[in-house]
């Protein structure tokens, strides 16, 4: 029945169009917009935190990352631009960015009682979010990335396994490998086919 | 608004790529690779792309129903001052500054001002300022090598990452240029010099010291860089 309804919900996703919700909240700052934001996107946020490997951190990180991404959407969202990337793609990258300081904060925490925030050092947004041009506005970035978005089920599952331990448990190359109890090899040219797969322009 | 930029051509294998989309690369190496991409409309593209890959892994997770709900979240928005509300601007209005400024992480990490900097002479040919990153496996720096002059024949214990911000250098039959990412491993012996126009600066991180080879300079300093990083 849950996996019904979550299909259900899928399917009726599909027909909303997230980079308007996200303009409508930036634009004037509208609740039910925002709610609508907060009702798909939280529980994925919440997910995301759960993947981490040390789950002993998982609860706490969970309902943080959870409040600290969605109120970023909301300060952020007058910045948003649907050139630049699309919604999904753009709170993803807030939640990764988050979840990495958040992730180096309890760090600290544990290294040392000091818990005070020096200004200087770097946040990941100043590492992770860098300048983009407008690349939606070219075609075919457009059919690239809509093309990443539909073939993603034609990966085999030893090829979608491997990125989803790289892109939601924050596993490096070499961490996925170890994990994996592989050799580093294999997983670069599994990643490597994978993407090839998507078409991701790769000249590697 | 990039049009004036030299294309670079040395690139981060996808690898690093994808572990910098992914989040998970340290942020040492992800500095060295988003100071690329200030350099790279290519990469950057390709970035976006993984970007929106993991936006599907990412709306593929089973949903975890979050224990606060949507109107606690908003009584802490509401309780937040109005200055932090309108702080933000749209990114676009941001005008990207021509293309030899540094990144700017770069710029946040070094207060904008290189001179301010210490920095620490080796020689005539060149110095170094370490940066503070928080990643206890690697230590990064600037480097800056005088124009015409090199950095002595040395040998990597580890793996090297390097980023030109300014300027160029030449090693092994290469010429590297502005934005220009390169990767010496474990074992290469090289001798990088800069162009005789202007010095070079550079982005540098290793995980572990390099060796010089002439033992004058190693009796000078015996390690340079990552000395505390032996065990």
């Amino acid at each position: 029945m849950l996996q019904i309804m979550t299909k259900a919900n899928k399917e009726l996703n599909q027909f909303i169009n997230w980079n308007e919700m996200v303009e409508t909240v930036g634009r004037d700052r509208d609740r039910s917009a925002f709610q609508a934001l907060f009702t798909h996107f939280a529980p994925l946020v919440k997910a995301y935190a759960y993947k981490v490997s040390d789950l002993a951190q998982a609860d706490a990180l969970a309902e943080e990352l959870v409040q600290e991404t969605m109120v970023k959407v909301w300060l952020k969202a007058a910045t948003f631009n649907a050139k630049k990337s699309a919604a999904g793609t753009w709170i993803f990258t807030i939640a990764r960015n988050t979840r990495i300081d958040l992730l180096r904060k309890y760090a600290r925490q544990w290294e040392s009682d000091n818990e005070e925030f020096d200004e200087s050092k770097l946040s990941a947004d100043d590492i992770w979010m860098h300048q983009q041009n407008d690349v939606l506005e070219s075609l075919s970035e457009q059919q690239a990335q809509e093309n990443i978005l539909e073939s993603f089920n034609v990966l085999s599952e030893d090829q979608a396994s491997i990125m989803r331990a790289i892109f939601l448990e924050g596993k490096s190359h070499t961490e996925a490998a170890a994990s994996f109890g592989l050799p580093l090899g294999t997983v670069k040219s599994r990643v490597r086919l994978a993407l090839q797969k998507l078409k991701l322009t790769i000249d590697v | 608004m990039f049009k004036h930029m030299p294309k670079t051509k040395f690139h981060p294998e996808i690898r690093f790529i994808t572990d910098y989309a992914a989040g998970s690369l340290p942020s040492s190496l992800a500095l060295c690779v988003s100071s690329h991409l200030h350099f790279c409309e290519e990469c950057r593209k390709k970035v976006e792309q993984l970007n929106t890959l993991g936006s599907r892994i990412f709306d593929d997770l089973q949903p975890r129903e979050p224990s606060q709900s949507f109107d606690s979240l908003m009584e802490r928005i509401d309780a937040m001052p109005e200055s932090m509300q309108t702080q933000e601007f749209p990114a676009s209005s941001v005008k990207q500054k021509h293309n030899n400024q540094l990144p700017s992480a770069l710029q946040k990490l070094t207060g904008g001002d290189l001179m301010s900097l210490q920095w620490k002479n080796i020689g005539k040919n060149f110095s170094y300022s370490e940066l503070d990153l928080e990643d206890s496996q690697r230590e990064t720096s600037l480097l800056n090598i005088k124009a015409g002059r090199n950095v002595p024949r040395h040998r990597h214990l580890g793996d090297e990452v390097t980023v030109v911000l300014k300027g160029s250098f030449s090693d092994k039959d290469e010429h590297y240029q502005t934005g220009d990412f390169i990767v010496r491993t474990r074992g290469e012996i090289h001798n990088p010099v800069a162009s005789q126009d202007e010095d070079c600066l550079c982005l540098s991180t290793l995980d572990a010291p390099i060796q010089m080879i002439n033992w004058a300079y190693r009796l000078l300093i015996p390690f340079v860089r990552g000395a505390a990083r032996t065990s």
